[in-house]
């Protein structure tokens, strides 16, 4: 069977992420990371989670 | 004999065709370094002229000697050659000692004081010159003993001269372009590759702009962040880059930046494009207080982001 391919990069709002560079981060480093700089943290980690599966 | 026979010269035919292949005024012209990045003169096949995604590669190399630079469109040009040098005898003959010099000079309509900074530095190096004429044709210099390439007319650089023309009631301010070509440039041997057999339009073509960068977002004290606004020289906004444009100062890393201080490349974790048009905000694993960080792109759309990467635009995190 193929294995699926996985996103290299997602695209939230105007903010590129690149996934490859968030590999099993947790949500508590995310959220150390990124709450001060984007008001919408917790939709780009989700956006990471669903690409790394 | 006149001074451009050799002693088997014969006299050659004259037929003269209906259509005669004449160059136009010119309206534009390509500068070329003389050597190219290996050292070699540089040249291109006639047959490479033909397409644009030859002459786009050349306007877009990445080495500043294998690069063609257009210039604007430039108007009120005269190209003349002086009348040639004679000795008088006291019999009243005249020989022809030599040539005249060829001069030309050229007008860039409403020129800026930045294009004047970048013509004035044509002075300082070996360069010559296609001629792109007004019906689109390519002129070149054609060697005898390499008939395949199209060579770059050569200017005589010592006499190369670039100054800004002022505006007055009845004129705009323009940039005025002088050199004479290289006395060693035949006239006879100028030829030209026609306007109908490019795909594509010459008169369009444009040199590449440099950028300049505004930091800012780089003293939050977590060393992981920074804003930075890119414009061209002329202050228009580089729009649309994306986090692969950026490749790492130090080991060629893609979507990276470059940490001068420690020699590494580090990953861009997010990249955004900011509201503002131009500005961009990246983020990166923190690095340490005081770090000096640089970013590099390559050419890409007619934009050259080499004054990212020379050492004068790097930016410290604090």
């Amino acid at each position: 069977m193929a294995k699926k391919s996985k996103a290299s990069k997602i695209t939230v709002g105007n903010t590129t992420i690149n996934v490859a560079a968030h590999k099993g981060i947790t949500k508590e480093t995310f959220k150390k990371m990124y709450s001060g700089k984007f008001p919408n943290w917790e939709e780009m980690y989700e956006a990471v989670k669903a690409a790394r599966k | 004999m006149a001074i451009d026979c050799t002693c088997n010269n014969t006299l050659r035919n004259l037929g003269n065709p209906d259509c005669p292949p004449v160059f136009q005024i010119a309206k534009k012209f390509i500068f070329v370094p003389r050597f190219d990045s290996t050292g070699a003169v540089n040249k291109i096949l006639k047959t490479d002229l033909t397409s644009f995604a030859n002459v786009e590669a050349k306007i877009e190399a990445a080495d500043p000697l294998d690069r063609w630079y257009p210039t604007a469109e430039v108007e009120n040009v005269e190209d003349i050659r002086e009348e040639p040098v004679r000795q008088e005898f006291n019999s009243g003959k005249s020989i022809v000692v030599r040539d005249g010099f060829r001069t030309n000079t050229a007008f860039i309509p409403l020129g800026s004081t930045q294009e004047l900074d970048a013509y004035k530095s044509y002075g300082c190096a070996e360069f010559g010159a296609y001629i792109v004429d007004a019906g689109g044709n390519i002129i070149y210099y054609e060697d005898a003993n390499d008939p395949d390439y199209a060579y770059p007319i050569l200017v005589d650089t010592d006499t190369y001269h670039a100054m800004l023309v002022k505006a007055t009631d009845a004129e705009v301010q323009m940039v005025m372009l002088s050199w004479q070509w290289r006395q060693s440039q035949r006239d006879q041997n100028l030829r030209f590759v026609e306007a109908s057999d490019l795909d594509y339009d010459i008169e369009s073509l444009s040199g590449l702009f440099d950028v300049e960068v505004t930091f800012s977002n780089n003293n939050t004290g977590t060393f992981d962040t920074f804003t930075f606004l890119i414009t061209t020289q002329f202050g228009v906004p580089v729009k649309n880059l994306v986090e692969a444009d950026f490749i790492g100062f130090g080991a060629a890393t893609a979507d990276s930046i470059y940490n001068v201080s420690t020699g590494l490349d580090v990953a861009i974790l997010t990249f955004t494009d900011d509201p503002v048009d131009g500005q961009y905000t990246i983020t990166f694993a923190a690095q340490s207080n005081n770090d000096v960080m640089r970013l590099n792109a390559p050419i890409k759309d007619g934009i050259d982001f080499a004054n990212l990467s020379n050492g004068d635009n790097d930016v410290t995190l604090t």
